[in-house]
């Protein structure tokens, strides 16, 4: 079973140890074991729903639908993918059955829908970085989403592939784009 | 790579070779120097969760079922068994106190 052994500033478990343990007990139907190991992950999981939905009751409800459908699929996660990469996973279907719901019948993309919003809608904090900010709010939707999978999700590009499925290669190229374009915009501050 | 290193998701063997490769390399120390500003402001830019998410978080989640009752519980005899029960330990007390005294 393969685990996560990020630490960083997301309050995560101190070792791959303690959560492969809260894992294998979340799967036997263990509520505190389970809201435990989510715990760690809740920072996360809430940004990245914020990072596409601005709706306080809306992020509220697909945190909750999150939790449950990883409660419900605890037992079938095998271990071939990081136990954070295979939650994120979730969190974006959950995301794309919000939208679906919401346009019944229409194809909308999440990134349509968010087109609306703008930067600062969806990070009001008080960044002190304001270049960065800046130049990382002049990225596309899809490129920001790239950004915090791999940066606050500290995802490889194999893991980031597998929860947007496009192929790594294609997750490498646009992170160089991404990479030359934050590059330019920062040169010119 | 180089994000994988600042993310602490290498091996040692590879995070050696990166480090190595960033002492001889200047394209790579100003790369990596990029990466560790977008890392620290998008570290910052991270909200913390609203109090209320966190509370209602598992809310969906179905609780544990309580442990399944046993038979005496299911018909309704525990108070039955108690009595039985200090009936015993009372009755071994006696015992013992008797066979105290004998001696």
């Amino acid at each position: 079973m393969k685990a996560d052994k990020r630490g960083g500033g997301l309050g995560l478990l101190s070792d791959s140890h303690d959560e492969s343990i809260l894992i294998s007990k979340a799967a036997k139907g263990d509520n505190n074991a389970f809201e435990l190991l989510m715990g760690t992950h809740l920072k996360v999981i809430y940004n990245y729903i914020c990072l596409h939905v601005s709706g306080e009751e809306d992020v509220k409800d697909i945190v909750q639908e999150t939790m449950l459908a990883v409660w419900s699929g605890m037992k079938s996660f095998s271990g071939k993918s990081a136990f954070r990469t295979w939650i994120l996973g979730i969190t974006r279907r959950k995301i794309s059955d919000f939208y679906r719901r919401k346009y019944q019948f229409s194809t909308v993309s999440i990134y349509e829908e968010e087109a609306s919003l703008t930067a600062d809608d969806r990070f009001d904090d008080s960044v002190n970085a304001i270049d960065v900010k800046s130049a990382i709010a002049s990225l596309s939707s899809e490129e920001q989403e790239l950004v915090f999978l791999a940066f606050n999700a500290e995802l490889t590009y194999q893991e980031i592939s597998d929860i947007i499925q496009v192929p790594v290669g294609t997750v490498k190229s646009r992170m160089h784009n991404i990479k030359s374009k934050l590059r330019k915009h920062l040169e010119k501050e | 790579m180089l994000i994988d290193y600042l993310n602490d998701r290498l091996d040692e063997a590879k995070r050696r070779r990166v480090v190595a490769h960033l002492a001889s390399c200047g394209e790579c120390r100003k790369e990596a120097a990029l990466l560790i500003r977008l890392k620290n402001n998008q570290e910052m830019a991270l909200k913390e969760v609203p109090q209320d998410i966190k509370l209602s978080a598992f809310d969906l989640v179905p609780k544990a079922q309580p442990q399944e009752k046993s038979l005496l519980a299911m018909l309704n005899l525990e108070p039955v068994y108690d009595s039985l029960k200090l009936v015993g330990v009372t009755m071994q007390f006696m015992k013992k106190m008797i066979l105290i005294g004998g001696n």
